[in-house]
């Protein structure tokens, strides 16, 4: 049974905070609330018993009353954040899973007025994160970082109210069009017209600010701003002079590229629910699974009841592979080797930064809001040359507390085939010498898959290999 | 569900609101602000025998000293939401203005219009009616109106209504100039 003290209180606050405080719980659960003001012992319990909730007891003690109810319904409260249910195995971050698309009224409404307010046309990155703020994916964000989250998370890898987090998710935007805009006021969110140039958002202004690229640069990509090889911080020195913080409403989003694969929190922590799934495990990946990956994944396979391969789809650097040749190695390679039931593959629109330890924790808060448990982390996540040690991205979990991330990150080493062994495996598995292990270079596999020839089966599945050798073959 | 509500919240509309009750088919009259003082006006007693049904707000009524006649229920502002959301009739006699509308079936909206200096107790209690009906799910936006504009320029206002802002953002209703506002299935102007 839990508690919930009224005392104090004044109405309709008596009955609003009743109304929260079951919403957080489960069905069938109870709650035991007490006031110290008669007409509250009234109206409290009406109210619940008006919404379908059980009074079970309603009872004197001294000066004050105590009410029972039982959760029979669930009546969520607050617009534009969903509650997950009892059932989901893990909590978003932050505890409610942000939902700020527009139902069809107030996205009629927006569109009609966003034509009189200052236009913002988005970087592609931006684009991305406000995709990913709208659904869900980012939760507690509901809109662009104001000032004091994004000083806390460049420097102590936290938002302002301690929580952990470790990119800025930013909204740039020339000082000339934006030096004056105060807190209250809309902007109207669109697409580059490269990009198509469609309204997508409206964005109500909390604050307009001036970000320290420099240290965003140091403290979150570990170079400096300068630098020119960095694909994360090329993008950070494209975006516009200042920030500008808000919560916003996404009036429209652009058609998923993979749509039978495109499934939002909401929608993956549904299908979670439907197959049973507590323990899932998620693999982030932005390049073909080789065996060495397929190995993690099926190693996570082990310990979870299922796994999630959450390829991401957004921007990438250009010599990354593309995401739909991509899509076609991983369905491959799930229709030969993977057991359906205990796999689903689904896309991850977001964009990629490179930062890599960073973008691990970021990576891995996604995937919780995405409802899962387990997050794999294998050597250089999101790494780009050699900015960051082989695990650091591990050992930067370490920087918090397992209860405050709550996803559990499964740590792998480098793993490949060994010929002694018959079999996939890591250092900490295998005691024989490089000599045995099919071990090859990014390089080398390029070079190979360009002259139209597969890598060794031990490193490369041939169903996936075939699909980079024609698509190699269709790009020159 | 009683078909008409009346929202007495001002004790310059009480002619109108008895008025109103006498020849409406089955009204409810929701008392509170200073229209609680109705409870002491000597017409309200027939009306309530002639089937009236008579809420006040129990914080009002005790704030204002008024003690609940016989057949007056002292009720809370989740009465008073309740009849916004279902009565087929709303009336808002309020201090600043007398709205009637009359809605059909469906999820309804409901635009808190505050024109008056955010010191007013009439700005409290706009606030608390609207936490109420945001409290039972309608769609609320608080529209502030130029006189009031200081309601969102800075938060050196009491600790109330500070508390009642807070909830409607954080349950996600608009509080945001009058201007930029749309029109809302029922609308109360404080």
């Amino acid at each position: 049974v839990s508690t919930l003290d009224l005392a104090g209180e004044v109405c309709p606050f008596t009955f609003v905070r009743a109304k929260l405080r079951l919403e957080e719980l489960p069905l069938g659960a109870q709650l035991e609330i007490f006031v110290d003001h008669a007409p509250a012992a009234d109206n409290v319990p009406r109210s619940l018993a008006g919404e379908g909730q059980a009074v079970l007891a309603v009872e004197r003690q001294g000066a004050r009353w105590r009410i029972l109810v039982e959760k029979r319904i669930d009546v969520p409260l607050r617009k534009g954040r969903t509650m997950t249910t009892e059932a989901d195995p893990i909590p978003p971050h932050g505890g409610v899973l942000v939902d700020r698309r527009a139902d069809a009224a107030r996205a009629a409404e927006l569109t009609a007025r966003a034509p009189g307010l200052p236009r913002l046309d988005l970087h592609v990155r931006e684009l991305a994160d406000l995709e990913m703020i709208a659904c869900g994916a980012l939760s507690p964000l509901d809109g662009f970082m104001r000032q004091a989250d994004y000083r806390r998370v460049v420097d102590e890898g936290r938002l302002a109210d301690g929580l952990p987090w470790t990119i800025p998710v930013v909204l740039s935007a020339p000082r000339a069009r934006a030096a004056d805009w105060r807190p209250g006021q809309e902007v109207a969110l669109y697409a580059r017209p490269s990009e198509g140039g469609a309204l997508h958002a409206v964005l109500e202004v909390a604050e307009v600010y001036a970000p320290d690229k420099e240290r965003e640069a140091k403290n979150v990509y570990g170079t400096a701003l300068s630098d020119e090889k960095h694909p994360g911080v090329a993008q950070l020195r494209e975006l516009d002079e200042l920030y500008v913080g808000g919560a916003v409403w996404l009036v429209s989003q652009r058609p998923s590229l993979f749509p039978a694969y495109h499934n939002e929190p909401r929608a993956t922590r549904a299908l979670f629910r439907e197959r049973g799934w507590k323990r899932i495990a998620a693999f982030q990946t932005r390049n073909p699974i080789h065996r060495a990956h397929e190995y993690l994944t099926k190693c996570a396979l082990e310990i979870a009841d299922g796994v999630l391969i959450h390829p991401l789809v957004g921007y990438t650097k250009d010599d990354d592979i593309p995401a739909p040749v991509r899509m076609r190695c991983y369905e491959a390679l799930l229709e030969g080797y993977y057991p359906r039931d205990r796999t689903m593959l689904s896309t991850l629109p977001a964009a990629m930064r490179y930062a890599g330890p960073k973008e691990a924790i970021f990576h891995a808060i996604m995937r919780k809001n995405y409802g899962c448990t387990h997050f794999i982390v294998g050597r250089d996540h999101a790494g780009v040359g050699s900015y960051y040690g082989t695990y650091d991205a591990q050992r930067e979990f370490d920087r918090y507390r397992p209860e405050e991330l709550g996803i559990t990150p499964l740590r792998f080493e480098n793993s490949f085939y060994c010929r002694r062994c018959s079999a996939m495996a890591s250092q900490k598995t295998c005691p024989h010498g490089e000599t045995d292990r099919v071990i090859l270079s990014g390089t080398k596999v390029r070079e190979l898959l360009r002259a139209g020839e597969e890598p060794p089966a031990e490193f490369s599945r041939p169903e996936v290999a075939r699909i980079l050798i024609e698509a190699m073959r269709a790009n020159a | 569900m009683r078909s008409s509500a009346i929202l007495l919240a001002g004790d310059n509309r009480v002619d109108a609101a008895f008025a109103l009750a006498a020849e409406a088919e089955s009204p409810t009259i929701f008392l509170m602000h200073t229209g609680v003082r109705a409870l002491a006006d000597p017409r309200l007693g027939p009306l309530v025998d002639a089937g009236v049904d008579v809420i006040a707000c129990a914080m009002d009524a005790e704030a204002h000293g008024q003690p609940a006649p016989g057949g007056v229920r002292l009720g809370s502002q989740y009465d008073h939401a309740v009849l916004a959301r279902d009565a087929t009739r709303f009336v808002a006699l309020t201090p600043r203005g007398a709205m009637d509308f009359r809605a059909g079936a469906g999820p309804r909206t409901v635009r808190v219009l505050i024109g008056c200096d955010p010191r007013a107790p009439e700005v409290g209690q706009a606030l608390r009616s609207a936490v109420a009906y945001a409290g039972l799910g309608l769609g609320v936006t608080v529209a502030v109106e130029p006189e009031a504009r200081a309601l969102l320029e800075h938060l050196d206002h009491p600790p109330a209504v500070l508390r009642a802002l807070a909830t409607l953002r954080g349950l996600g209703h608009p509080v945001t100039h009058a201007e930029k506002t749309a029109r809302a299935h029922i609308e109360v102007r404080w």
